[in-house]
C-alpha cells in the first residue's frame, strides 16, 4: 500500500478567487498534506489567503496561533479565537514585489482529519520571499490552527482574502497512510 | 505507484567538497532534499551554501533572496538578505570536525530538509523551503531554523549543489534527493 497518494492536483488556467474547493475527500487516509505554489493577481506586494473546512465560514469555530516575519528583523506572533479560517495569513506575492513570476510556497498538514473524536489540528508553513527588504516585503509564516469540530474533514476550500490567485497557481492534495 | 521516489543519494565516504545533484528529471511536481552535515574546516561551524543550476553570480542580475526565523541558544532572530550571488543559510547546521570549541563530538551532525516547489515550471522563480537544526552536547551552541530562499530565474531547476566554501563536508555527511509526483 502506498504511503503517499495524490488525491487531486489543480492548476489555475485563469485568475480566480478560489484556488481549490476539494469536496468529497475520502476518509481512508491518516493525514492530509496540501502543497501550494501560488501568486496573487494584485498590484500589492502581497496578499493573504485563507483555508476553510467543510464549508464552515462562520467566525466562531476556528482559532490559530501564528509566528511570522517580513523583511525586517522583528519576529511577530499572534493568537486568535473565534475566527473564520484555520490559517489566516499565508502570503502570496503580487506585482508590488517587483519580480514577475515569483510564486510563494505553502505546505499545510491536516492531522488525523477523519477522526470524529477529535477537533482538527492544522499546521501551515508558508514562504513568500521578495527581492526587496523592509517592512511588508518578504514573508515567512508558521501557523498552528484549530477547527473546533469533531466532524471528519471532507472539504477543504482555499480562497484569496482579496483579489485573485494568478493563473499558473497550483495545489496538490496528498493522502498519507499509516500501517494498514 | 509511489508518489515519492528517490532520485539520488550522495553519501560522503570521504571528505567531499560538495553534494551535486545534476540532470534532475523534470517529471516530478516538487523536490525534497534531506540529509545530515558535518564540516571539516578550520572554524567552529559553517553554514551550507547553495547553487541552483550551477549559478552563483549576480552578474547576470539573477540573484538569490534568503529569509529565515531561527532560535540560537536563548535568542531568536529574523533575517532577510536580497541580491545575493548565491544562497547561504544564516544559521549553522554543521559543526566543525576537528578539535575546537564546539567540535569535539565526532558523531554530531546537523540536519537539513529542503523542499523545492514546482521546480520544473519555467514560468516561476525557484522557491525552496528549509528546516534545519544543530545541537552541541557540551556547548550552548544550538540552533533550530526555518525559512526559505528564492532564485530569481524562471528556468526549470535541473541541478542543485550544496557546498561549503574553502573546505569539505566531513565523511559521513549525506544528502538524498527525492521527487514528489502530483499524478
Amino acid at each position: 500500500m502506498a504511503v503517499w497518494n495524490v488525491i487531486n492536483h489543480t492548476e489555475l488556467g485563469s485568475d480566480g478567487a478560489t484556488l481549490v474547493d476539494w469536496t468529497s475527500i475520502s476518509s481512508s487516509y491518516d493525514h492530509l498534506i496540501a502543497m501550494l505554489s501560488t501568486r496573487a493577481d494584485s498590484t500589492a506586494i502581497g496578499e493573504s489567503f485563507k483555508v476553510q473546512l467543510n464549508g464552515d465560514t462562520s467566525a466562531t469555530d476556528y482559532s490559530y496561533t501564528n509566528m511570522y516575519g517580513d523583511g525586517t528583523t522583528t519576529i511577530q506572533q499572534e493568537n486568535q479565537t473565534g475566527q473564520a479560517t484555520v490559517s489566516a495569513y499565508p502570503r502570496m506575492l503580487g506585482t508590488g514585489d517587483g519580480l514577475t513570476n515569483n510564486f510563494s510556497g505553502t505546505r499545510i498538514y491536516f492531522f488525523d482529519y477523519s477522526n470524529t473524536d477529535k477537533f482538527k489540528s492544522v499546521l501551515t508553513e508558508n514562504c513568500a520571499p521578495s527581492k526587496t527588504t523592509g517592512a511588508g516585503q518578504g514573508y515567512i509564516y508558521l501557523n498552528s490552527g484549530l477547527w473546533a469540530d469533531t466532524s471528519a474533514i471532507n472539504q477543504i476550500t482555499i480562497t484569496a482574502s482579496s483579489n485573485d490567485f494568478e493563473s499558473g497557481s497550483t495545489a496538490t492534495l496528498y493522502g498519507i497512510n499509516g500501517v494498514a | 505507484m509511489a508518489i515519492i521516489e528517490a532520485i539520488s543519494s550522495n553519501y560522503a565516504d570521504a571528505d567531499t567538497a560538495s553534494f551535486d545533484f545534476t540532470s534532475i528529471p523534470s517529471t516530478y511536481e516538487h523536490l525534497q532534499m534531506r540529509g545530515t552535515l558535518r564540516y571539516s574546516g578550520a572554524i567552529n561551524s559553517t553554514t551550507p551554501y547553495f547553487k541552483i543550476n550551477n549559478t552563483a553570480t549576480g552578474a547576470t542580475g539573477v540573484e538569490y533572496t534568503v529569509q529565515n526565523i531561527r532560535g540560537e541558544g536563548s535568542s531568536a532572530y529574523l533575517s532577510m538578505s536580497v541580491a545575493q550571488d548565491f544562497c547561504w543559510w544564516y544559521s549553522v547546521p554543521a559543526l566543525q570536525n576537528s578539535t575546537s570549541l564546539y567540535g569535539e563530538q565526532a558523531q554530531n551532525y546537523g540536519t537539513w530538509e529542503m523542499t523545492v516547489f514546482d521546480y520544473a515550471n519555467a514560468s516561476k522563480t525557484a522557491l525552496c523551503m528549509v528546516r534545519c537544526g544543530m545541537n552541541s552536547v557540551t556547548a550552548s551552541y544550538n540552533i533550530a531554523s526555518w525559512g526559505c530562499f528564492m532564485w530569481e530565474s524562471n528556468n526549470a531547476v535541473d541541478q542543485l549543489t550544496v557546498y561549503t566554501p574553502g573546505s569539505n563536508w566531513f565523511r559521513g555527511s549525506y544528502m538524498n534527493l527525492y521527487g514528489i509526483k502530483s499524478a
